[in-house]
């Protein structure tokens, strides 16, 4: 014969059974140990009598009570959602951030009739303890990501300045600020790299050293301002008449240097020469003035008229030179008469 | 997405039969809000497992965050439940329940599974009643989800067929409304339908 009472005090549910107004009539040990009574004591009492439920715990109980006996099936408390029904000592030795057991509550009819039910109490603290853990945890980690996103857009926000700023320093350095044509360190630097390629390739290109003409005056009689609408306005001439592979440079005050790459002969940077010569000769308004300037131009060729930096800008410029003494508005190929 | 796993008598045995169920459950849910509540005649559709997801969200309408119940019941008749509420309803419920605004999300889905533990006990118990069968039922769970979140949550496997209920509850000015999900496997269904006939 199969002891039942003596398997019901060894499992860890507690186990009681009472009726609609809370009498009790059965407790096995689990509930005796857990709510520190003495069972033979107990039979008969009143569970009030062991707890203080407050008001909503009372109702709940009540109508937990009623739903199990009028349907005939189990009614259920959760600790996830309730926490506990029994304020029932934590029998948890660690520090617990429960005050009381977290209980699963199950109320099962026993007999309808004598309005009698069982609850069955499942001791849930260490997965609550867990589960709240986990939760905080979670909430620690959405924290600290929050935090890492912010901190990202920050820093992408300053990598974006920096770079604009990296953008705006080497614009200042590398470009004329009046005209934006490159100045004279983007002008080395391309034609450092001009004579490097053409060295390795064979090829040939030439520098194209540009003056207006009696320039000086027209800043003396329109004044400077004027001046510098013109060299904008001839920048951008420049920029129009030459491919974008060619460099157009801002040599200082009106002089104006153009690389020209991959010529084959002389012939076609004379030909690019009066081009840009026609061209800049157009008459422009400025201030409601029409006003015509004009250019000189001194070619030199590389390799023929120098291989390095200083050497072809020399001769681009005794080139100029003569085709100043020339009578201007015209160009010259260095070493060669028109 | 619906399907007919019920011919026309089957759906009005069945209709009939949550009928029943809804009446008892109504008189417990008034006694429970010391009010008079009514549950509507319940509308019942049928969907495969493979589009609840698609479900839960169409009867959401809009909603952004619902409150979800899952309760197994296992023995010869085994399947399990779902109950689902839009946030106004599981709020509105719970106002009534406790006669206050209620903003504690303990108290929302304390009053919910009190809720659905009702409704979920009086019709699966009347479906074991007609089958003769046996079953038990584990202990219930709530959670709050997100329907932007939805691929995230993991997903009910073990069952084929969805018998959808809408249960319309209306107390006081305030209408509540929940949707049932019973789900079973094909043997299940099979046991139902062919129990249903004999009726």
């Amino acid at each position: 014969m199969i002891n039942c009472e003596k398997i019901i005090d060894s499992i860890h549910v507690g186990i009681l059974t009472i009726d609609a107004d809370l009498n009790i009539y059965y407790a096995n040990k689990w509930f005796a140990v857990h709510c520190d009574i003495d069972v033979e004591k107990t039979i008969g009492n009143n569970l009030l009598s062991l707890f203080e439920l407050n008001d909503e715990r009372l109702k709940s109980l009540k109508r937990h009570i009623k739903t199990a006996l009028t349907l005939g099936g189990p009614s259920f408390f959760t600790a996830d959602s309730n926490h506990y029904l029994f304020p029932m000592k934590n029998s948890i030795t660690t520090k617990s951030i429960f005050e009381f057991m977290q209980q699963d509550v199950t109320i099962i009819p026993y007999n309808i009739a004598q309005k009698q039910v069982t609850v069955l109490i499942y001791d849930q603290t260490s997965l609550m303890e867990e589960k709240a853990r986990c939760n905080k945890e979670s909430e620690e980690l959405a924290r600290a990501m929050k935090i890492a996103n912010a901190t990202i857009k920050k820093l992408e926000t300053a990598k974006n300045k920096l770079v604009k700023q990296q953008d705006m320093i080497y614009k200042q350095a590398h470009y004329d600020h009046l005209t934006s044509l490159a100045n004279r360190t983007l002008l080395n630097q391309r034609l450092q790299l001009l004579i490097e390629n053409s060295q390795s390739s064979g090829k040939k290109f030439g520098v194209l050293f540009l003056d207006l003409d009696n320039f000086k005056e027209i800043n003396d009689s329109l004044g400077h301002d004027v001046g510098d609408m013109i060299l904008i306005h001839v920048s951008k001439t420049l920029l129009l008449a030459t491919r974008k592979t060619d460099t157009v440079a801002r040599f200082g005050g009106d002089e104006f240097i153009i690389l020209v790459d991959d010529i084959s002969e002389e012939k076609s940077l004379a030909y690019i020469a009066e081009k840009l010569v026609k061209a800049i000769q157009q008459p422009m308004r400025v201030r409601n003035l029409d006003i015509s300037v004009t250019t000189s131009i001194g070619i030199s060729l590389f390799p023929n008229h120098g291989t390095d930096f200083n050497q072809l800008i020399k001769n681009a410029d005794l080139a100029l030179y003569a085709a100043k003494a020339e009578g201007r508005n015209t160009y010259k190929i260095h070493n060669q008469s028109k | 997405m619906t399907k007919h796993y019920f011919n026309p008598q089957q759906e009005d045995v069945l209709k009939e039969l949550i009928n029943v169920s809804f009446g008892l459950s109504a008189s417990l849910i008034g006694d429970m809000l010391d009010n008079h509540a009514k549950l509507h005649i319940p509308e019942i559709s049928s969907i495969d497992i493979h589009n609840l997801d698609d479900k839960i969200i169409e009867v959401l309408e809009e909603e952004f965050e619902f409150y979800i119940t899952k309760q197994r019941f296992l023995g010869s008749f085994n399947g399990e439940v779902l109950f689902v509420f839009n946030n106004y309803s599981a709020r509105a419920f719970c106002n009534l329940l406790l006669k206050q605004e209620v903003t504690d999300e303990g108290d929302i889905k304390s009053s919910i599974m009190e809720l659905t533990n009702i409704i979920t006990s009086a019709c699966i118990g009347k479906f074991c009643e007609i089958i003769h069968g046996e079953t038990i039922f584990k202990v219930p769970s709530i959670e709050k989800r997100e329907i932007s979140e939805m691929d995230k949550y993991d997903k009910i496997e073990g069952y084929d067929n969805v018998i959808v209920i809408k249960t319309a509850l209306d107390i006081e000015k305030e209408n509540i409304l929940g949707h049932m999900f019973i789900l079973l496997n094909n043997e299940m269904l099979e046991h139902l339908k062919s129990t249903i006939d004999k009726l």
